[in-house]
């Protein structure tokens, strides 16, 4: 993978990390699932993370393209302590690329929704 | 409510899970294939999440047939669509570069799940690269336990694949046969 790939991947992967409050982690994986940036407040296995984010996406994708509701705009995971956002449809020049953001419970969902989807529009232009 | 029988179709990137299901199945099947990123596969999309199709056998009993991705970074995708299966259809590539190990990886990953479980494996590529032998493979299989049918298969062909399914369905049925002798 391309090193200027991973460094813009870390760079926006830091920043949405720095924006968005109650965020507890930010990984950029690539639409295979491998993991081209990630920042953290803690420990994490990011690259399973990624992993899992980009089988997530697809499955979204098939499962929104099945019942009729058009192109996936983010999945949410509402846990009991927290929330991810995932949303796929980035790319960083040829690559395709998926962003999740954790955050606590105590974010303002909207926002981390608002958030994640600009970053995502960001890395597309 | 019946459920219908559960079949799951793995093995390493490239072995022909998602070709296989198609070839098979009655329905347009559900893929998850994305752009391959990884420059060590001779692939231009990849499974990341999961393939869906049904068939419907000779007797009108209708299987479902999911695939998995092959990388172990989706390992554990391997084991939720192993939840529930009835039997595990494991494919290989011949002309791959060490074929015994990559079905070794699965043996090894799958142990637990495998346990008790109907298994057959369908080796592509032979007739193109014939080494390792199906005597390699059922020695593979024999250190790890396994006794499982073993056969040459083009995963592009309907038919080779259905004999899979069919020998993992003949299976299943002998099992709960002898469990229903043992029981009763």
């Amino acid at each position: 993978m391309d090193e200027s790939v991973r460094g813009r991947a870390a760079a926006v992967a830091d920043r949405l990390l720095g924006k968005l409050d109650g965020a507890r982690a930010v990984v950029v994986a690539t639409e295979d699932g491998f993991e081209l940036g990630c920042a953290t407040r803690s420990a994490l296995e990011s690259a399973r993370l990624a992993a899992i984010m980009s089988s997530l996406s697809a499955i979204g994708e098939v499962m929104a393209a099945e019942a009729g509701i058009g192109r996936v705009r983010c999945l949410m995971l509402e846990g009991e302590s927290g929330y991810i956002v995932v949303r796929g449809g980035g790319r960083i020049g040829a690559v395709g690329v998926v962003v999740a953001a954790l955050v606590t419970r105590e974010a303002l969902l909207g926002l981390a929704m608002h958030a994640v989807a600009e970053t995502v529009r960001e890395l597309a232009e | 409510m019946s459920i219908e029988p559960k079949i799951v179709f793995t093995g390493p990137p490239g072995a022909g899970k998602t070709t296989a299901i198609s070839a098979l199945s009655d329905v347009a099947p559900v893929s998850t294939d994305v752009a391959n990123h990884d420059a060590g596969l001779a692939k231009l999309r990849t499974t990341v999440g999961l393939d869906f199709g049904c068939v419907q056998l000779g007797g009108g009993e209708t299987v479902r047939l999911y695939g998995t991705p092959g990388q172990s970074r989706f390992d554990f995708m391997w084991k939720i669509l192993l939840r529930n299966a009835i039997g595990v259809v494991l494919l290989a590539d011949n002309s791959a570069p060490d074929p015994l190990a990559d079905v070794e990886q699965f043996l090894v990953a799958l142990s637990e799940p495998l346990r008790g479980l109907p298994c057959v494996v369908g080796i592509g590529r032979m007739e193109s690269s014939t080494s390792p032998s199906l005597d390699d493979y059922a020695a593979l299989l024999e250190r790890h336990g396994h006794v499982y049918p073993l056969l040459p298969v083009d995963v592009r062909q309907r038919a080779d694949v259905s004999m899979l399914v069919e020998m993992l369905l003949a299976q299943a049925e002998a099992r709960a046969t002898l469990e229903g002798e043992h029981h009763g």
